[in-house]
């Protein structure tokens, strides 16, 4: 960040380890920048949806199964996070509790998410498979597993 | 001897062109001390399956065993029997009698039992602290909030004791926060006292708080998930699973 | 059963509002029922009160077996009997003492009559022991003496050799008093004790006594004896003192008959009332008993909380009821009271409870409301624990309507059919039929009369009138049900309201040719012949002989029996009756009838004899009689005026004479000639009358308009228990409507936030329960009108022949009182679903 210009390095009393970083004009603006930034995460490339679309395609691998399993793994964690929320103290932990809220809500979302592809599974396969060039971005399967 | 057991378990409405298959040779055991959430598309039989379980409903096949006797030969009078000593119910609307207060409804069970009044009453107030209903005694359900009177309802449902609780969309006409609270006590019911509990939700986070989900789909169970397992053990039963694949 | 009773008592406290006006129901019917029926054994009570002789302590009484008076010679069998020490004929018979003579209704200080007891000096102190304070016995050659109890004394302020006057067939009897008894030997009774001459002479009764009292010998059975006098005497006689006023007592029973079936109906509407109450109650709690069920209620339970609840309302109702009854029949004695004072000089004392009363009405009332408690009960039972878990979706359309219709006009085939039997009681049965016709084919009703009427509410109101009309189509039963409430109302009030107007038309009718003559000489009690004291030929005389009298006529009176059935014979002169009076007939030809009467034994019977007893022209009635039993021909069934409700023969005064030993005049028709008026001939009989004190002149035109009054006053009673049988009608279809609001709460609130205004949603409701109304009232005057007829066919088959008036009165009253009804009984219930607030009405369960 030194290099960046975005903070200064000052040792005043000597000693290697133990310095003082100041922030520099240029570094507060991308600080401000950074707050003022929306989080929206991209759709990050899931592979779950690759194997579901893959095994459309394959007679060896029956979807709804994929499905099956996926959901199961899903709700251990989700159980998992929901035990774990509990033990927490909603008086002081609150902080880590909100984090694991998160999690939750986004395993919640999946799960829906997965219920949603269930219910239109037939639907989906009777339809042409997606052309390769509408195919999302990604890694071959054999790089990403 | 398992607290449930469902042997090909069948239900169908109607005949004919109307005929419609609830349930489709549905076997399950279900041990004591287990939270067990059913999940399901909608019309996927998982309501009748409670209801079977619970004898109010006949099934059209198969039978269900609660502590190892056959519930689907019962008389109507052994089989009401058997819910007011050994069952407790909690419904999506909470069905609460309007005209009783909070102790008397909590209190009904027993008073149907006849429970001298003076014992049922004490009783109750006890399950209503537990429910962190202390002081609302004397409320009538329409002086309480939802979220209340399901936890009023979740005390009726105990107050009798009852080996197994079965729970029927027990959150579905409540807010997120509220679902929480019911959620935290229905597990305790299994945690704390031991009781089997059997509940119907379609709320991914609700069913989170059992120890296993049965899925059903077109009145047949498609998936049985253990979910209290170490993450080692868990692993271990989901890679049993993905093999089956 | 604890569970039964909590949850009962907090649901129905939970409703006050219903519960106040379901057990109302029960009230009004209890009154009814209670208060009529404690009214008319308080007045049986004050009449036999007043008429019943008794004879004091004698070992045997022996009387003719039809109360009249028989032979003295009758005596001398008795001699020859073993077992019997002494005896001795008396005549006796209670005398009403006319104000003039200082009678006094009021009990305590006065007396409305005295009984005269005629004994023969020689004999009577052998049987009965006359104990006397003051004074002496009646002693051979005494004539126009007496001996007078001590109470009777003191009332009268009477002491010995003082004169007491009573009225006589001669006029009046001046009797000196020769001693006073002692109260122990009067036993508190009015009865004055004169020789036997005297009292024969008095009551114009020669040479007859109508009682015999004996003592038996000691160590002699007295059933023996007794078997062996009546064996001996023959079978006109019985063992007992003469009883009186049974005739009247009859006419009472069929009173109390009538009040029964006047209760019963007010309360089979509080049943319905509380059954319609009890569907909507079970229909509401659907989920609440589904859920008592899936937590361990059993079906018994679930049962037991609605019987349990109707079991409270009915035992709240009918204890209330029972109040409101004693207060209600007490209200009515006092008004009729008075009418009775005057008419009949008796007393009406306080209403009378009796056992068979207090328990019928206490079964009849909680009966009816558990009974009717016990359909939705079953309905209740049969509430699957599955209802506790989904919220049940809106009833469907009944798929049996049409089958029930067809059974339901079978059945309106059948009362109509059933009418033409003009048997009583098959017409009584086919109003029953045609009722539950009605309420059978009332779904299939439903949507013509809602198409009529809608469309004329539409045209006022076209948007709510169709939504209003397509909410009652959408349920046909259950706008039959709540329509059918206000159907019976109705139709009760239309009933009551044409029988009124037929009675009333016929009355008239009876009136102008009963009391057709221009006088009428009457005795102090104008129904209780048996009480009065008649008038020997001589006064009729004295009345043809006075100048401006073209014609007089009279009627006289004895009693008999027809197989213990008790008979008032009224004697009458059949060549002159007929034409200045007059019977009504029902049966035979007036001409014909009178002319046989001439002839030989013929009688005249009344309908209500003729109902009771089954009898037809050209029957041959065997009447018991003193001289035995004598058989006569039926050649008539006709009635007067006066002796209308009791049963009645009529035969020849010469036959009465022979048979019945009956020559005194009770009561007296006069004619004046056309040139005399009445400022000259009322003085002339007013003279005449003056020596007969127990007669008053009446003019026939003003009786007739206090009669009138009378009457009028009399349906007024009628009106009210219209009324009263009419309210419930207006409750139950108030509380239908609202449950209706009450259920329908969230579809409002979805019309409400659609866009529909307050007074849309008002306009809705009211035009639901107007269009109910309609159907109820359409329902109502069907019901109404063939109801009303088989009252006035019932009315005159007792006798009371009367022609059936259309209704149009009670129909237009019916049409505004059903709309009024319609508007009212949606008031609150339109403004609760108007102020429904459209958040919660969503959110409603």
């Amino acid at each position: 960040m030194v290099d960046s210009g975005l903070v200064t390095f000052s040792n005043a009393n000597g000693q290697q380890s133990k310095g003082e970083y100041a922030i520099t004009p240029t570094g507060h603006d991308e600080l401000m920048n950074w707050f003022r930034m929306s989080n929206i995460e991209e759709p990050h490339q899931d592979p779950f949806y690759l194997k579901l679309m893959l095994s459309l395609e394959l007679d060896e691998v029956d979807a709804s199964r994929l499905i099956v399993i996926q959901r199961a793994a899903l709700y251990q964690e989700l159980h998992r996070i929901t035990e774990q929320r509990q033990t927490l103290d909603p008086q002081n932990q609150l902080a880590q509790m909100l984090l694991m809220d998160k999690s939750a809500m986004h395993l919640e979302a999946d799960l829906r998410w997965l219920d949603m592809i269930e219910s239109r599974l037939d639907e989906v396969q009777r339809q042409p498979a997606p052309k390769p060039a509408m195919r999302p971005r990604g890694r071959p399967p054999s790089q990403n597993a | 001897m398992a607290t449930i057991e469902v042997k090909n378990l069948s239900k169908v409405y109607g005949s004919g062109e109307t005929k419609v298959t609830a349930l489709d040779s549905v076997n399950l055991i279900i041990e004591q001390g287990q939270f067990v959430a059913v999940m399901g598309p909608s019309g996927c039989g998982k309501s009748t399956l409670l209801h079977l379980i619970g004898g109010l409903d006949r099934p059209t096949g198969g039978s269900v065993f609660i502590e190892g006797s056959d519930i689907s030969k019962m008389s109507d009078n052994t089989l009401t029997e058997l819910r007011r000593r050994k069952m407790g119910f909690v419904f999506q609307f909470f069905n609460l009698i309007p005209v009783l207060d909070a102790i008397e409804n909590t209190a009904l069970p027993l008073i149907l039992d006849g429970i001298k009044p003076d014992i049922a009453r004490t009783k109750a107030s006890e399950w209503l602290s537990r429910n962190k209903l202390d002081g609302r005694g004397n409320h009538r359900p329409d002086e309480l909030s939802g979220g209340q009177q399901q936890r009023v309802a979740i005390s009726r449902a105990m107050v009798s004791d009852p080996v197994i609780i079965l729970a029927d969309e027990p959150t579905g006409n409540l807010d997120s926060r509220s679902s929480d609270e019911i959620a935290v006590a229905l597990r305790k019911i299994v945690t704390d006292w031991k009781r089997t509990v059997l509940m119907v939700t379609h709320d991914p986070r609700i069913a989170a708080y059992a120890d296993r989900i049965i899925f059903l789909k077109d009145g047949k169970v498609v998936d049985d998930t253990l979910l209290n397992g170490s993450n080692g053990e868990n692993a271990k039963r989901l890679k049993e699973k993905v093999e089956s694949l | 059963m604890r569970i039964q009773f909590l949850l009962a008592w907090r649901y129905l406290w939970g409703r006050k509002q219903r519960m106040v006006l379901t057990t109302l129901a029960v009230v009004f019917g209890v009154t009814l029922l209670f208060g009529l029926n404690s009214m008319i054994p308080g007045m049986m009570e004050s009449f036999r009160h007043s008429m019943v002789t008794t004879s004091g302590k004698v070992d045997i009484s022996i009387s003719s077996d039809s109360n009249n008076p028989f032979e003295q010679s009758v005596l001398s069998d008795l001699s020859e009997i073993d077992g019997i020490s002494q005896y001795t004929g008396i005549l006796t018979k209670n005398v009403v003492l006319p104000e003039s003579l200082g009678g006094s209704i009021n009990k305590l200080t006065g007396a409305s009559s005295v009984t005269v007891t005629g004994v023969d000096f020689a004999t009577a102190q052998n049987v009965r022991n006359y104990s006397l304070r003051d004074g002496r016995f009646l002693e051979a050659g005494d004539t126009y003496v007496t001996v007078i109890p001590q109470l009777l004394a003191d009332k009268m302020e009477l002491k010995t050799g003082d004169t007491f006057t009573i009225p006589s067939s001669e006029g009046v009897a001046d009797l000196k008093v020769v001693g006073v008894l002692s109260l122990s030997a009067s036993a508190g009774l009015d009865e004055i004790f004169v020789p036997l001459a005297t009292a024969q002479s008095i009551l114009n009764l020669p040479e007859k006594i109508n009682t015999i009292d004996a003592l038996i010998k000691s160590g002699s059975d007295r059933d023996e004896v007794v078997a062996s006098i009546l064996a001996k005497l023959g079978p006109n006689f019985k063992s007992g003192a003469i009883q009186t006023g049974d005739e009247l007592a009859s006419a009472l029973m069929m009173g109390e008959s009538m009040m029964w079936l006047f209760g019963i109906m007010a309360l089979a509407m509080a049943g319905f009332i509380i059954f319609n109450t009890f569907r909507t109650v079970v229909a509401e709690r659907r989920r609440d008993l589904g859920m008592l069920r899936a937590i361990g209620a059993s079906k018994q339970t679930i049962m037991g909380l609605i019987m349990v609840e109707s079991l409270i309302q009915g035992i709240i109702g009918t204890a209330l009821g029972l109040l409101c009854g004693y207060l209600f029949s007490l209200a009515l004695l006092a008004g009729v009271g008075s009418i009775f004072a005057s008419m009949l000089r008796v007393t009406i004392g306080a209403p009378v409870i009796t056992t068979a009363n207090l328990i019928g009405s206490i079964i009849l009332g909680v009966g009816f409301t558990v009974g009717s408690g016990y359909f939705p009960a079953r309905s209740a039972m049969k509430v699957t624990p599955l209802e506790a878990m989904r919220p049940t979706l809106g009833t469907m359309e009944y798929r049996q309507n049409n089958k029930r219709a067809i059974w339901g006009l079978v059945l309106l085939a059948l009362a109509l059919f059933g009418l033409l039997f003009g048997e009583i009681k098959i017409a009584g049965l086919s109003g029953v039929v045609f009722l539950v016709g009605i309420i059978l084919i009332a779904p299939v009703m439903v949507k013509p009369v809602a198409d009529i009427f809608g469309k004329l509410i539409s045209s006022i109101y076209p948007r709510e009138g169709k939504l209003a009309q397509g909410n009652l189509t959408r349920q046909p039963s259950r706008a039959a049900i709540t329509a059918s409430s206000m159907m019976i109302g109705l139709a009760i009030c239309i009933a009551l309201m044409a029988m009124i107007t037929s009675i009333e038309h016929g009355f008239v009718r009876y009136l102008d040719k009963s009391l057709g003559t221009d006088y009428l000489l009457m005795p102090p009690s104008l129904v209780l012949g048996g009480g009065n004291l008649g008038a020997n030929q001589g006064l009729i005389e004295k009345i043809k002989a006075t100048d401006g009298i073209e014609e007089a006529t009279s009627l006289r009176l004895a009693s008999s029996q027809i197989d213990g059935t008790a008979l008032q014979l009224i004697g009458l002169d059949p060549l002159v009756y007929p034409k200045i009076a007059g019977l009504e007939f029902s049966e035979g030809i007036s001409e014909k009838a009178f002319e046989a009467m001439t002839m030989g034994p013929a009688i005249i019977v009344n309908g209500v004899f003729a109902i009771t007893s089954n009898v037809k022209t050209g029957d041959v009635l065997t009447l018991q009689s003193p001289q035995g039993e004598q058989e006569y021909t039926v050649v008539g069934i006709a009635f007067d005026y006066l002796n209308a409700k009791i049963a009645t023969g009529y035969i020849s005064q010469t036959n009465l004479a022979n048979d019945f030993n009956s020559e005194s005049d009770v009561l007296l028709l006069v004619n004046r000639t056309p040139d005399a008026t009445a400022e000259e001939v009322t003085p002339a009989l007013q003279a005449v009358i003056k020596e007969f004190p127990t007669f008053s002149l009446i003019d026939s035109s003003e009786f007739k308009t206090e009669q009138m009054g009378m009457f009028k006053m009399a349906m007024s009673v009628f009106y009210i228990m219209v009324v009263m049988l009419a309210v419930p009608g207006l409750i139950a279809m108030a509380n239908t409507m609202s449950i209706n609001v009450i259920e329908r709460t969230r579809e409002i609130g979805m019309l409400r936030a659609v866009g529909a205004t307050q007074t849309q949603v008002k306009r809705m409701v009211f035009a639901e329960s107007v269009l109910l109304s309609a159907l109820g009232t359409t329902m109502g005057i069907m019901v109404g009108l063939f109801l009303s007829y088989l009252l006035v066919k019932a009315i005159s088959v007792i006798g009371f022949s009367t022609e059936f008036y259309f209704p149009t009165m009670g129909i237009i009253a019916s049409m505004v009182v059903g709309l009024v009804f319609g508007i009212i009984a949606a008031m609150v219930p339109a403004r609760q679903a108007a102020n429904t607030v459209i958040v919660e009405a969503l959110q409603y369960e």
